[in-house]
């Protein structure tokens, strides 16, 4: 049986073990950019979060000696009972931080700044809904977009890029996915449905339509570009195109909770395996194809996107976006650029 | 033995001299500091790791050291049954900066968990490794200065952790596959 000695040593070395080992956590977060873990939001410098974690385990062992010197220095808990102690602090360090850090970073985008300057004009596009934003007073037909954003994110997540590309003088249509046209097969018909609906409009030039995704709605777009020829030019930001590994690295994108549902959700696996991507993509040359990615990005597995490359130099255009992770990608000014560019350049 | 005795008398002699250097070595010589700092580093190395191959690496040298304090605390609970030693201090005037422990000198056994930590981690990862071998020796090192050991069970100490973590690290095959199957299910938790 475990014998603790001294009650007021033992609780001491708990709440030094606890706080060392939040300390610890700190600076791990820091040091990886893992924001599950992070108390602070360090999106662009760490210097915050290592001060945390050096004051955490400083002040906690400056604390526990100076309050505890005679007793360290007599017989106490043994090895098996400062184990039992240290190992709590620390499950309880973990279980502390992961939940602090998801209710924080709830908090941070609860409020989110809201542009409402262009909502755009709902649209219905097939089994879905959409948001047609048209430059004001077009005097000749125009180039048109139609955006896939990820799966569970509305329109609103493309807005940033919608704007962007509405200025430069591209129609740009974003596809609201709803709980139904997502699954498959029905959601194949959504793309053919928007390039329609972009064609029959009067400011938009049908020989010009070009589509872009992002995450699994790269993939939807790379697929329904393999088979509709409308699209001339397909851009693809974070496309999974194969099942992310899934680990301690999701929490470099999203609190735990969130990456724990991501991690079990079956629904966006079958979708992934079910458009296959990576294999119908190839029917897509000689058209071009612009795949983007964060470098920071944990969801997206890079291998097969440099073998395509490789196998498809001619139409398959690649450009890594350095400090951009895998949902930040679509708000990053290097990532916007490059497709609005690629997009006017090809269109 | 007469080097053994030579030996500490040396080390001990540092001992009760400047209180600078007796209140570091009471830091030193406890349960609390460096197992606690090793304990720490071993937290930190789990979560540590830019590539997942990487990350992967250093939780292997954290579940490796964990089974190898398990069987160096065997041994030497072996070792304390079949042989007893003295502390330096039962027979011997020496400047006790410490408590007087009651059990077997021989081996250390502070110092034989220190290097059993040390060297799994250091059969993974070089550079935490060397990190962790700087704070196995302080402890080691304190605790023949503070009187509690003669640098023979210094030894002995070292020689316990460093082959029950090669044992554990390099020779008994099926614990690497228990390994995967625990890193696997910490994944699958993200934790991993």
């Amino acid at each position: 049986m475990l014998h603790f000695v001294s009650k007021e040593l033992a609780l001491g070395y708990l709440l030094f073990s606890f706080l060392s080992a939040l300390g610890v956590l700190q600076w791990v977060a820091a040091r990886y950019r893992l924001v599950g873990l992070a108390l602070l939001d360090d999106s662009e410098r760490c210097i915050r979060g290592y001060g945390l974690a050096g004051l955490l385990v400083t002040g906690s062992a400056v604390w526990f000696f100076v309050s505890q010197w005679t007793e360290i220095l007599t017989p106490g808990p043994a090895g098996a009972e400062l184990s039992v102690l240290f190992g709590t602090g620390a499950m309880c360090a973990l279980a502390v931080t992961l939940i602090m850090a998801s209710l924080l970073q709830h908090s941070r985008n609860s409020t989110p700044p809201q542009d409402t300057s262009d909502q755009g004009q709902t649209v219905t596009v097939g089994c879905a809904t959409g948001r047609l934003h048209i430059p004001p007073s077009p005097t000749e037909p125009m180039p048109a977009i139609c955006i896939v954003p990820r799966l569970g994110a509305g329109a609103e997540s493309m807005g940033t890029l919608a704007r962007r590309m509405v200025q430069e003088g591209l129609v740009v249509l974003v596809v609201n996915l709803n709980e139904e046209s997502c699954a498959y097969p029905g959601i194949l018909a959504i793309l053919p449905a928007a390039m329609s609906l972009l064609s029959k409009s009067p400011e938009v030039d049908p020989q010009r339509l070009g589509a872009l995704g992002h995450d699994l709605g790269g993939d939807l777009v790379i697929r329904a570009a393999s088979a509709d020829k409308q699209i001339k030019a397909v851009a693809a930001l974070a496309p999974l195109l194969v099942d992310a590994p899934v680990g301690l690295g999701l929490m470099q994108e999203m609190p735990y909770p969130q990456a724990l549902r991501w991690a079990l959700d079956r629904k966006r696996t079958s979708l992934r395996a079910d458009l296959n991507a990576l294999k119908y993509g190839a029917k897509i040359a000689p058209r071009p194809l612009l795949l983007v990615c964060g470098a920071e990005d944990r969801l997206v597995t890079n291998a097969p996107i440099e073998e395509w490359h490789v196998q498809h130099r001619d139409s398959i255009t690649c450009r890594t976006i350095q400090g951009a992770g895998h949902f930040n990608l679509v708000d990053h000014p290097t990532a916007l650029r490059t497709a609005v560019q690629w997009f006017k350049e090809y269109l | 033995m007469a080097i053994d005795w030579t030996l500490f008398k040396l080390c001990n002699s540092l001992a009760g001299r400047w209180p600078l250097l007796d209140t570091v070595i009471r830091m030193l010589v406890n349960e609390y500091a460096v197992t606690t700092a090793l304990a720490l580093v071993l937290f930190a190395l789990w979560f540590s790791g830019q590539l997942p191959t990487f990350r992967e690496q250093n939780q292997r040298a954290v579940l490796s050291a964990i089974a190898s304090i398990l069987l160096t605390n065997l041994v030497i609970k072996l070792l304390n049954l079949a042989f007893y030693r003295p502390r330096p201090f039962a027979n011997h005037d020496v400047a006790l900066l410490f408590y007087r422990p009651s059990d077997s000198s021989f081996p250390s056994n502070a110092t034989a968990v220190g290097f059993s930590l040390a060297t799994s981690v250091w059969l993974f990862n070089r550079k935490v490794g060397l990190v962790m071998y700087v704070l196995a020796s302080s402890l080691g090192f304190a605790r023949l200065c503070s009187g509690v050991h003669y640098p023979s069970d210094i030894l002995a100490g070292i020689l316990v952790g460093v082959f029950s973590s090669y044992l554990i690290v390099r020779k008994i095959s099926f614990l690497d596959q228990l390994r995967t199957i625990v890193i696997q299910r910490m994944r699958r938790l993200l934790l991993a």
